[in-house]
């Protein structure tokens, strides 16, 4: 057929002929066999092209852009809404401005009212809102520089003079100075009362257990505090972290959203920051947000709309942020709280549990192998320290298998493609051990672990070998904490965010490479 | 006036009233359309989904603004092309082809050079190629057309546009697609023929 009859028929077939000009058309095609062969060839080739229009996305790909995009845009409108006050209205005050104005006359107001209500020392108040009913006091020379015994809170009922601790009572213990007059009773006792999670929180007990370390204390305390104080400016209002979507592709974080919450989280609650209020100590509002978030944010249900799959590294950070934040809690809720809390745990180390692979390892599209490995590792650890019946072992028993299966350098330690020692699976097998590896064994690993988290980096890698050092070797961490500290802290600017890579995840991993010493995984 | 048989032009303005869960739907609806627009016009699988993940951002951004004045797929398209525009011609990192990794599924056998069903002619001419032949000819054949004639054809043949809304996605006048539509589908026949293909 000549072109133009071929372009004439492109034009039928794309509905663009008027209908005088269709019908002329129709009426030559019933009669020229030719022109109708080129009609159907030219029917042929659309059907193949329209078979081309779709691509099938990967697995919860749209799940996956949708929740970037949607958090990106928030995080956009939230930093727009901060940088473009409104102006206009009372006198003739921007709204930032009147807003902080309303928050002064609401803070004069909960203050006289506080004053009103405690001056009294009844405590009156549902239970939530009480702090505690009995404090349990030791003199301050003999607080011990570590908890290096478990006090089962359960067991408190003869140091307070019970047979047991009733269920509504609220118990704290190892608080060396109480208010006067205390809204509660104190129960002094001479020797050192503690339960491990409490002690932990204690700024004054981890200065010291720092100093024994070996740790620089001083500037990383400094560092790791302007750090929180930039991570908090981050915080979205309902309570959430964002990571970084700007980043190019290869250097954008994995995490989701999830993910990227429970790690900002979790530099806070290293520090001891709660979400729940403690005697003599304010609720931290980034942390009770947070966790808040988190916890409304696991609960939801995984099949309902705009929820995708929740990825292993996701859900195994959810795991620690909530271990760390429940051990913290501990009886400063009621128990009904506190079981409840407990039960939120299990849920999330059960749908850990439940993304295993059958090798051991929760290896997911696009995670690192450190990933798959470290974070599952941390968070059945992390919910091992709550004390909860939760389903850790036999999955902790399956991860530690395939890290016994991985070849081998010659001091028997676990090597990666090169046939050199692998830092982060050197750190895994460590932290994986419930017995010492042996001193050889030990100090190779070290020896490994050093070589792999001096370089300034902070990823899940050089926070686990340096939880791994702290475990496992005293002389070790002190190694490692001359040689990476440094370096980490040189990433740290003087605002308290790294200077390069994701301001929240690089940031808080940087943050809790530096605390490590705090964490006793 | 939302047309009620474009459904996702209804989903877009749940979208602008923050409905819910919207989104997700209109993400999920439109992106296996998204990521092939992108894989025709030449980008691998992973930067297509990225090329998409942009694209869902300028959209999500401009969400309260959103009128359907025209079909959403004409609108997504529109988006998706001048992003493509931005991305690939201006910053110069445009792919000289179209990539030859077959398409996933469809039974063929994943990962195959699409080169390898394409030696010579091994089509008889006078039978015409089958489907999943003409298919992998065409997926080959659209790597050889010039960029403009590319974009033509994938959207009057791949997308099934008529000219005045190919017209709206490439903002230049309906005479001017005809005639590119025309030269483009031309241009391909030979390509096809050249290769021992008829359709």
């Amino acid at each position: 057929v000549s072109a133009a009859e071929a372009d004439l028929l492109l034009d039928l077939a794309l509905g663009a002929l008027p209908s005088e000009q269709v019908k002329a058309l129709e009426a030559r095609l019933a009669g020229d066999a030719r022109l109708a062969a080129e009609q159907a060839a030219l029917g042929r080739l659309r059907s193949a092209a329209l078979a081309l229009r779709d691509e099938a996305p990967e697995a919860g790909a749209a799940q996956r852009i949708a929740l970037r995009v949607r958090d990106q845009v928030a995080h956009e409108e939230h930093r727009a809404r901060r940088a473009a006050p409104e102006r206009g209205g009372l006198f003739g005050l921007t709204v930032r401005s009147r807003v902080r104005l309303l928050l002064a006359s609401v803070a004069v107001h909960v203050l006289v009212l506080g004053w009103l209500v405690f001056r009294t020392p009844s405590g009156s108040g549902s239970p939530s809102e009480r702090p505690v009913d009995v404090a349990i006091v030791t003199p301050p020379e003999r607080l011990p520089p570590e908890a290096s015994e478990v006090f089962d809170p359960l067991d408190l009922g003869p140091i307070i003079g019970a047979e047991q601790v009733p269920d509504d009572v609220l118990v704290d213990v190892g608080w060396v100075e109480a208010p006067a007059p205390a809204p509660f009773r104190v129960v002094e006792h001479p020797e050192p009362v503690q339960l491990e999670m409490l002690a932990r929180s204690r700024a004054d007990v981890r200065t010291r257990r720092l100093a024994r370390a070996g740790a620089t204390a001083a500037e990383a305390t400094a560092v790791v505090a302007r750090g929180l104080d930039a991570l908090a400016r981050l915080q979205r209002p309902d309570g959430s972290f964002s990571a970084d979507l700007t980043l190019p592709p290869e250097r954008r974080t994995q995490l989701g959203t999830l993910g990227v919450t429970a790690l900002a989280t979790l530099p806070f609650l290293a520090e001891g920051r709660r979400s729940t209020p403690g005697l003599g100590e304010t609720v931290d509002p980034v942390v009770r947000r947070a966790i808040e978030w988190l916890r409304a944010e696991g609960a939801r249900d995984p099949g309902q709309a705009g929820q995708g799959p929740v990825a292993p590294d996701d859900l195994a950070l959810l795991v620690v942020a909530l271990s760390e934040d429940y051990m913290l809690s501990y009886g400063r809720l009621p128990p009904a709280e506190t079981a409840q809390r407990g039960r939120e745990i299990a849920r999330q180390v059960e749908r850990l549990t439940r993304l295993q692979q059958p090798n051991g390892t929760f290896r997911a599209p696009g995670s690192t192998q450190a990933g798959s490995v470290l974070w599952p590792l941390l968070a059945l650890d992390a919910a091992r320290h709550t004390g909860l019946a939760v389903a850790h072992d036999e999955a902790g028993a399956r991860l530690q298998a395939w890290i016994a299966r991985q070849p081998r350098t010659a001091e028997g330690l676990p090597a990666n493609a090169a046939g050199r020692a692998d830092p982060a699976l050197a750190a895994a097998e460590v932290l994986a051990s419930r017995l010492p590896l042996g001193a050889a064994r030990q100090e190779a690993a070290a020896q490994a672990i050093l070589g792999g988290a001096t370089d300034g980096e902070a990823n899940v890698g050089t926070l686990a070998g340096a939880l791994a050092l702290y475990r496992a070797d005293t002389p070790s961490f002190a190694r490692w904490n001359r040689a990476a500290s440094e370096a980490l802290l040189r990433r740290v600017v003087s605002q308290g965010l790294v200077a390069r890579g994701d301001a929240v995840v690089d940031s808080a991993l940087t943050l809790l490479a530096l605390q490590a010493a705090y964490r006793l995984y | 006036m939302v047309d009620p048989q474009d459904e996702d032009a209804g989903w877009m303005l749940k979208v602008a009233s923050d409905v819910p869960g919207a989104f997700e739907v209109l993400v999920s609806r439109t992106l296996p359309r998204l990521l092939g627009f992108f894989r025709r016009l030449g980008a691998d699988a992973a930067s297509a989904e990225d090329l998409a993940q942009d694209v869902y951002l300028k959209l999500y951004r401009g969400r309260a603004s959103y009128e359907p004045r025209a079909r959403f797929s004409t609108y997504l398209l529109r988006v998706a092309r001048n992003h493509w525009i931005d991305v690939y011609r201006h910053k110069r990192l445009g792919p000289g082809t179209v990539s030859t990794e077959l398409r996933r599924g469809g039974g063929e056998e994943e990962g195959q050079s699409l080169g390898a069903g394409l030696e010579g002619p091994s089509v008889d001419p006078a039978r015409g190629a089958t489907q999943p032949e003409l298919r992998r000819a065409l997926e080959q054949g659209l790597g050889e057309l010039e960029a403009v004639s590319r974009e033509v054809f994938v959207l009057a043949h791949v997308h099934g546009l008529p000219y005045d809304e190919i017209a709206l996605v490439l903002e230049i006048p309906v005479g001017t697609v005809k005639s590119r539509v025309h030269a483009a589908t031309r241009q391909l026949r030979d390509i096809l023929r050249r290769r021992g293909i008829e359709p």
